[in-house]
This record gives structure tokens, sequence and C-alpha cells, in this order.
């Protein structure tokens, strides 16, 4: 077999190839419609399995633990363990508590621009009147 | 133009053992001669043909086609001859014109000679309003002319026919049978394999019988009625198998 006639042969194939529609639309349209399809599908589902770190500021936390008779709610910069079912999760919430107090209006609007730009997912505000109204 | 000298052909089967599908055969066709090869089902007619084609080796004998050796000068064997048989399929996706121009060049031939040779080809079988017609679109008729055009692009000297006639309806087996007759006239030396005996009565030179790989009668039609004593083709034929089946019955 001489290489002119593997290459009229390699010829061949291919233009049959290119001129089967099924063929043609089973390597180059399919793939255009279902990889993206596929790669979103996938996306949407790491997306809704994924357990993403939350910010979460706590205004006014000293509202809670001056009453001796409420369980604790921060013990180590963290929420108390005792309020998760899954000690994980206690993890994955990162506390940014306010040491000021009592917290202010201006406090709670310092806060606001972090909740806006998604720096901060919770902000948890405890009034100054909080332990009193208790 | 075609010598076979005691061709034989074995191949062992898991059940049956070995099986002799060709057994000591031997005849000579020369050019502007159709010559056949008449047989039932499983005579050796294809395997004989295909040793001829270089598709298959015999297991000993030898065969020649237009001088050379189909063993050991294939290449050169190849160019001698152009193969048609019944199940030859046309590629669906090619129209007439590119298949036969494939074929053409890969046999080698110049653009120009094939380009000469394809127009020549499309009109001498009517086939210029079926030039661009893609081979899924063909009718049977015209995929057997488009066989016919793809086996005689490169002009050989020698045409295999294989059972071409077998699945034609009678329109374009007559069509078929007439284009091996002017193909004879033309000079070309002819193998035909038929079952059919009135295509081998029509059309035939020399004819030979054959039967479980051997050749069990050869000669003209006249011949052959004058040495069994029997003109009408078709009950020789059957006296001559149920006599070697006699002798010889089946898996003995």
């Amino acid at each position: 077999m001489s290489w002119r006639n593997i290459k009229l042969i390699y010829a061949r194939e291919i233009r049959d190839q290119l001129r089967d529609r099924r063929t043609l639309f089973m390597i180059a349209v399919l793939p255009l419609l279902l990889y993206p399809l596929l790669g979103m599908s996938v996306f949407q589902l790491s997306q809704f399995l994924r357990k993403n770190e939350s910010q979460i500021v706590v205004l006014g936390a000293d509202q809670v633990t001056a009453d001796k008779n409420l369980p604790p709610l921060i013990e180590d910069g963290k929420f108390a363990e005792a309020l998760f079912d899954d000690p994980t999760e206690r993890d994955r919430l990162k506390l940014d508590v306010a040491t000021a107090s009592p917290t202010t209006d201006a406090d709670l609007n310092a806060a606001r621009p972090k909740l806006n730009s998604g720096d901060t997912q919770v902000v948890v505000h405890f009034p100054a009147d909080f332990a009193a109204r208790l | 133009m075609i010598e076979a000298r005691s061709l034989s052909k074995s191949y062992s089967d898991l059940r049956r053992g070995e099986v002799k599908a060709l057994d000591d055969v031997s005849f000579v066709a020369t050019a502007g001669q159709v010559y056949g090869l008449l047989g039932p089902n499983g005579a050796g007619k294809t395997t004989a043909l295909r040793i001829l084609s270089t598709v298959l080796e015999p297991t000993s004998g030898t065969a020649t086609v237009g001088g050379f050796d189909c063993v050991t000068q294939p290449e050169l064997v190849r160019h001698q001859i152009g193969f048609v048989s019944a199940n030859t399929a046309v590629y669906d996706r090619m129209t007439a014109c590119e298949m036969v121009q494939y074929f053409g060049r890969l046999y080698g031939m110049g653009e120009q000679e094939l380009a000469e040779r394809i127009d020549l080809l499309f009109n001498r079988f009517q086939m210029q309003e079926i030039r661009d017609v893609l081979g899924a679109k063909m009718s049977t008729g015209m995929k057997q002319k488009v066989s016919i055009a793809r086996a005689i692009v490169h002009d050989p000297p020698v045409l295999i026919f294989d059972e071409a006639t077998t699945g034609l309806d009678v329109l374009v087996a007559r069509a078929l049978l007439d284009a091996v007759a002017e193909l004879r006239s033309e000079g070309k030396c002819i193998i035909f394999s038929t079952h059919i005996m009135r295509e081998a009565e029509r059309l035939c030179d020399r004819i030979a019988i054959m039967h479980r790989g051997r050749i069990l009668a050869e000669g003209t039609l006249a011949e052959l009625g004058e040495q069994h004593q029997e003109l009408d083709l078709e009950e020789l034929f059957f006296r001559l198998i149920r006599a070697q089946e006699a002798k010889h019955p089946a898996g003995v």
C-alpha cells in the first residue's frame, strides 16, 4: 500500500464523515449544546452542595452575656458549641463581635455596607435595652 | 490470460475438521472468452475467484493472471483484474462519478486519463444522468452499473463476475449480461461465476461445472453435451451432481 493510496483512502473517509449529517450532529452540534448544559448543571450542583464560611457581625453581644440565666451565646470568639448539632458547622461561622457597648445606630450603619458588599452575610443586632426587656 | 493449475484450498473447521473448499482445480481462460464457473452454493466458485483476485492464497497449486503469479506478484495481478460481485457495495455518500474517480486514482491513473475514461464509461453505460447522484439514492440497477464502471475504470484485460446477477431484477440482470457480452467482444477475458443455467448457456464460451470444490466437467456447451450425451445443460448439471453425491456422500 503506497502513501498516495493511504492519503486517498483517508481523504475519502473524512469526506464520508463530513457528508454524514448524523455523524456531524453527534461530533459537532451535540457537544456544543450538551457540554455547556452539563457544565452549568455541575456548577449549579456544586454551588448547592458547597458549604461556605459565613461572616457574621454580632452587635450588642453583651446584652446576652450579661444575664447569667441565659445559656452562653459566644464562647472563644465563636457561637457556643451547645447551639449546634454538628460541631463543624460552628467553625464555618466566623464572628465579628463588636466590643463597643452599648451599640449605637452608627455601629449598625457601619455594618450595613459590609452586608451590601457581601463581605458579611449576617448582622445580628441586640438592641441596647434587650437584656432589660427580657 | 488466466491459468489455474491444481488449485486447492483447505481450512480447518472446529466442527467439520479439515475442509477442502477447492480440490485440484485446473482451468485456462483466454482473451475474448467468457469462462463460466457453474455450481451450487458452496461449490468453491467464490474461493477460486478469491484466489485469482489475490484475496486468498491457495493451499497448493498455482494461478496466473496475465502471466503474473497470484501469490508472488499480487499487486501486478490486481492491476490486471476488475472484480464485480453481487455484494459489491457502493458508498452511500459518494456520487457515481466520485466513486469511479476514487477507484481510478487508487489504481494510479493520471487525472487527464481518468477524466477521459470516466466520460467514456458514463456514456457507454448511459450513466451521465446519475453522474452526481449519491450512492444512497441509487436504484439497484444504477448501483450495479457503477460497480461495473468502477471495476473496469483502469481498463483491465481480465474481469471477474462473481454471481453478479444475484438479487437483480430481470431487466438489470439482462443489462449486466449485455455488458459482459460487450466486454467480451472487446477482447476481455471474463470469468463468470453463476448458478443460473440460463446465464451460463447464453453467455459462456466454456463452462466448468463445479461441486464440492471439484470441477466435474469442463468444455464448451457443445462439448459437454457430446461428452455426456445430454444437450440440456440443466439436466446435465443435475446428473453430474447426483452422480458425484452418490460417489461421495456429504461429509464422506
